[in-house]
């Protein structure tokens, strides 16, 4: 048994000749292997191209060299042809018979390294490699046994796989068929109701028209009056300020009357006053009814009680103002602007640690709060103002109502329609692979765990990655196509447009398949970053059985 | 995964830095605490940084008693998983502190013996990368000689390892300025140098990879090497075409790699650079003083890589006497040149008047080319002479130190003859390697005959072939023995 473990080295006493120096070395590489009269290195069947008794002709053509400077351990042929067994050549080939597993090539770099690489150790001659070649070639044939008993059970479940898909298809195709034709008479109901809609509001608008208008000139005339009575009550004012009846209103005027005193010390100071004139000295008529009443007056319906004023602050830029303390004490009124405004900017004063994210935020939520509230204000107050109609409007608009309901009824059947013939469309322009094979595969999962992560993956919509230890699910790519090589793109999928790496590219995924009796991811890596690789197996992916090498073809 | 690697006659380093994670059970931090290993503040507290594993301490290597524990952890049985194959990288070892002033510690904290972080930064990595040293001498009882890589280094280091240039980046820029770096940090003594092929940050392209290769393939120490979020970048994931062009260039560097260890040789006993700028060997001139786009490798090898985007040519400068285009024996002579390129090309010169010794067989790595035979190229000179050297030993052991197990040989041409003579006669070690081939580059006549004699071939009649270059065919001559060819 220990015998047959080893290769027979060419010559024993070559062999042992080696141990002693040079001549083994430079002489052991000439020997022909005296057991089959072919060059080492060189297969049976090629023997004839190394005769021993003629000069040897470089495979290539291109030279004619002494048979002996064949195996010589030194390379004359460009195409390394005259060393099939050294590595002198830096393009040769070594064949190794390999008997009891598979005959092989191997560059000539590996010829005597030191390293067995044919199992049967032909290559190396300076010292002994273990035979491996049955024990291996025994492997490799139950291998080969199993993977023809993997595609057999598998290719079955395949053509399953692939009827089913066929099955699918045709349902589906027909169903599209149907629900064409339900669009189209959806879409002519639908285009009568427009019709009938559009008949039944022309009426209606009219009339709605006639009340609109004299809305308006109601509204119009109350306007008219309003800006009257302002103007009258401004005449008034300045003649009440113009104490001395001369047509302008001096600081003097303003002084004396406590309504000026804007910041409540009890005394209007020329400031205070001259607020009021423009920060002029004084300021004539025509120029109090522009522009001087409308800053004088919230300061006198304050007075009489009938106004309450906006913060200081949004009045004009005072810079000591309290307010912020003032309002941090009262309760915080979430409908009143105001308050939200003061809360910014106390989050501001204290938040000091982070001053950019959070106020936004809050300020947007209570934007969002503020139109919230808004909107069903007006609503009311809309009603409320509406005129009531005479009965023959409100007979029109009645028949309006029920066409309009009508028509969205029809558009919402014949909208339905088309959703759903564009999600069949959409499934049907999928490319489930040749013989649909791989249909049974869509609407699946397929969960594969690994350390740290849960890796999903349903075909033909994405493939996914969630942390096990929390943290949200991130995409890894969206069904993009098959990309496998040209002549089989059924072995591979890409997933694409993921969410973007940090700093870096849109995830992507591909995904590799391979025969197997079940369908199921095997492993998940990240060979580089942000580019998943997916190994899958699935019986969508086995050959013919009877279009395998059968495991006794070898040598 | 050591077993897998190693298998093919390659060999495995892995990372090792200075900072400990600070965790409770982990034996490194605990054995620290215990024995007090560890740098502190100048309340002789423990400093604590942040550096990749998180909170971290920092091993206080000016602390024998640190190096000595360091060290210790390097022995076969201490170090899991760990063989003779396995060899060290130090990194962050300036040190690295993420949370630090500058990146680094404080300059207050306080090293053994008080010395003050301020006074002993620049120390601190080459004391980590001696105690390393250290750890992987005494686990082969001093036997095999260390490998150890470092980033942080100061004079000294050259007795301890190899450097690398730092985080580069994949531009072309990046790749021009490895040239100087390295050219600078030889002439200072730490000779074994090299740059990230392909820049660390980013992604370079197929063209600059490929450039980047041909530049450090005959630059001291070779790496490719990239940030985690860089895409792959092995030479094969380039497609066929850059595949086959890496691998073109990577053949050379190993067909040098006798010249390499014969120059590293000369380092260790001369300090001489292998890697240097050209007035290092033509100090007279001054054309030389500023060019840092080329270099020499020995003072036999003229190199100008192609480090421009896009070059159709490049163009360089030749100091005194003859050159020879190392790939396609083209001669030129001293001055200004330009020369068409393509994807294969690297520029590099043979000057005449030198011998290179080089291994042409290809092997999937450097340890299965030790029985290799070799190819000599001697290129002549006006006078048709040339020198040159070859050193010799196992590549792994002391033994050339305590043993004298080595071979010295030096090669001469002259008079038509040319020479190889073993220096240390009756020498202890003992080679299988033989002359596959000499090539003669300059030679002017084409010779009628050749007659070789060494003293176990005898005299022996030798065919050669061509004329530029003039190729002669197996000499067969060991090594090991003296031997010399006669051109008639």
């Amino acid at each position: 048994m220990a015998g047959s473990q080893f290769r027979q080295v060419n010559t024993g006493i070559w062999h042992s000749l080696s141990l002693i120096g040079i001549f083994a070395v430079l002489f052991n590489r000439f020997s022909i292997s005296a057991k089959d009269l072919t060059p080492r290195g060189v297969p049976l069947s090629r023997a004839a191209l190394y005769d021993a008794e003629k000069d040897f002709a470089c495979l290539d053509g291109t030279k004619l060299i002494p048979f002996s400077l064949v195996n010589d351990d030194y390379c004359d042929c460009a195409d390394g042809s005259d060393e099939p067994g050294t590595s002198a050549c830096p393009n040769g080939r070594f064949f190794c018979l390999n008997a009891g597993h598979k005959s092989i090539y191997i560059v000539s770099s590996r010829v005597n390294d030191g390293i067995c690489d044919c199992c049967d150790g032909s290559e190396e001659f300076d010292f002994a490699c273990p035979n491996t070649c049955d024990e291996m070639g025994r492997a490799a044939r139950e291998e080969a046994e199993r993977a023809v008993r993997l595609a057999k059970e598998g290719f079955q479940k395949r053509l399953e796989m692939s009827q089913v898909g066929k099955t699918y298809r045709q349902s589906k195709t027909e169903e599209r068929s149907r629900l064409e034709t339900d669009r189209q008479h959806a879409e002519v109901i639908k285009d009568e109701k427009q019709m009938l809609r559009d008949e039944a509001e022309t009426p209606e608008k009219a009339a709605l028209e006639e009340y609109r208008r004299l809305e308006d000139e109601r509204k119009q005339k109350d306007d008219q009056e309003e800006k009257q009575r302002s103007e009258e009550e401004a005449e008034d004012m300045f003649r009440l300020l113009d104490s001395n009846d001369d047509g302008k209103i001096t600081v003097s005027e303003i002084q004396v009357r406590q309504t000026f005193d804007r910041n409540k010390d009890g005394i209007v100071s020329d400031e205070e006053a001259s607020f009021f004139l423009n920060l002029e000295a004084e300021m004539s008529k025509e120029d109090f009814l522009k522009s001087g009443w409308l800053l004088a007056k919230p300061y006198f319906l304050m007075e009489k009680g009938m106004f309450s004023p906006p913060e200081p602050e949004h009045m004009m830029p005072e810079p000591e103002h309290t307010v912020p303390e003032t309002v941090h004490t009262e309760p915080t009124e979430p409908n009143s602007q105001e308050a939200e405004y003061h809360d910014f900017e106390d989050d501001e004063a204290e938040d000091l640690g982070d001053p950019s994210e959070k106020p936004l935020e809050h300020k947007e939520l209570s934007d969002d709060e503020q139109d919230e509230l808004d909107t069903p204000k007006e609503e009311p107050a809309a009603e409320e103002q509406k005129p009531k109609y005479d009965e023959q409007t409100m007979e029109l608009i009645g028949i309006a109502d029920k066409a309009r309901s009508e028509f969205h009824e029809a558009d919402k059947v014949f909208r339905d329609i088309s959703n759903k013939l564009q999600e069949l469309n959409d499934v049907l322009n999928v490319d489930f692979g040749d013989d649909e094979r791989f249909t049974p595969l869509h609407g699946q999962c397929f969960d594969f765990e690994d350390r740290e992560y849960v890796y999903t993956l349903c075909p033909f919509k994405d493939a996914n990655q969630r942390g096990k230890n929390g943290g949200g699910v991130v995409n890894l790519g969206k069904w993009g196509s098959w990309s496998g090589p040209e002549d089989n793109k059924y072995l591979q999928m890409l997933y694409d447009r993921g969410q973007s790496c940090w700093n870096g590219p849109a995830r992507s995924a591909r995904i590799f398949i391979k025969c197997g009796i079940e369908n199921r991811v095997t492993a998940v890596s990240e060979p580089s970053r942000c580019e998943y690789h997916f190994d899958f197996i699935s019986p969508s992916a086995c050959q013919n059985p009877d279009s395998l090498v059968h495991p006794h073809d070898e040598l | 995964m050591i077993g897998n690697l190693t298998a093919k006659g390659r060999k495995m380093i892995t990372i090792i830095d200075p900072h400990i994670k600070r965790e409770s059970g982990y034996f490194l931090h605990e054995d620290a605490l215990r024995e007090d290993l560890y740098v502190k503040d100048k309340h002789g507290k423990v400093y604590e940084g942040w550096c990749w594993p998180g909170s971290s301490s920092y091993l206080d290597f000016f602390d024998p008693k640190t190096r000595n524990y360091w060290a210790s952890r390097f022995a076969l049985d201490k170090y899991e998983g760990s063989t003779l194959d396995l060899y060290t990288w130090n990194d962050m070892n300036e040190p690295s502190v993420f949370n630090g002033p500058e990146v680094t510690m404080p300059k207050d904290m306080v090293h053994f013996g008080g010395w003050e972080h301020r006074d002993v930064h620049n120390l601190y990595g080459l004391m980590q990368v001696m105690s390393t040293f250290q750890g992987h001498l005494l686990r082969s009882d001093k036997r095999l000689r260390p490998f150890i890589l470092s980033r942080a280094n100061f004079v000294g280091m050259q007795r301890y390892g190899a450097v690398w240039t730092g985080d580069n980046m994949a531009n072309w820029g990046h790749l021009k300025a490895s040239i100087p770096m390295c050219l600078g940090l030889s002439i200072a003594g730490i000779t074994h140098c090299g740059a990230d092929i392909g820049g660390f940050f980013h992604d370079p392209d197929a063209e600059l990879i490929l450039r980047w290769y041909q530049a450090a393939l005959f630059q001291p120490f070779v790496r490719n090497h990239a940030h985690i979020e860089t895409k792959r970048r092995e030479p094969w994931v380039f497609g066929d075409k850059y595949t086959a062009l890496i691998r073109s260039a990577v053949r050379r560097r190993y067909a040098l790699l006798p010249y390499w260890y014969t120059l590293f040789y000369q380092n260790e006993k001369t300090g001489a650079p292998p890697m240097r700028p050209l007035w290092y060997d033509f100090p007279e001139d001054t054309t030389t003083f500023p060019i840092q786009d080329q270099h020499l490798v020995g003072s036999a090898l003229l190199v100008h890589p192609v480090t421009d985007q896009g070059a159709s040519s490049v163009s360089f400068y030749l100091p005194e006497g003859i050159w020879y285009d190392f790939y396609n024996y083209k001669t030129y002579v001293n001055g200004h040149h330009t020369i068409p390129v393509d994807d294969d090309t690297i520029p590099v010169f043979q000057r005449g008047g030198s011998i290179i010794p080089t291994k042409q067989r290809i092997r999937r790595a450097s340890s299965l080319m030790r029985k290799d035979p070799y190819t000599l190229f001697v290129a002549l000179d006006q006078k048709g002479e040339a020198n040159g050297s070859l050193y010799i030993d196992d590549g792994e052991s002391y033994e050339y130190r305590k043993e004298g197990k080595f071979l010295e040989i030096i090669f001469q041409c002259k008079g038509n003859v040319i020479k190889a003579k073993v220096v240390n006669v009756n020498s202890p070690f003992q080679t299988v390697e033989w002359i596959e081939r000499v090539v003669i580059l300059g030679l002017t006549y084409k010779p009628s005959s050749i007659e070789g004699s060494s003293k176990s071939l005898g005299s022996v009649k030798l065919e050669g072939e061509g004329e530029h270059p003039f190729v002669i065919r197996k000499p067969g001559f060991l090594v090991s023995e003296d031997w010399e060819i006669k051109l008639h």
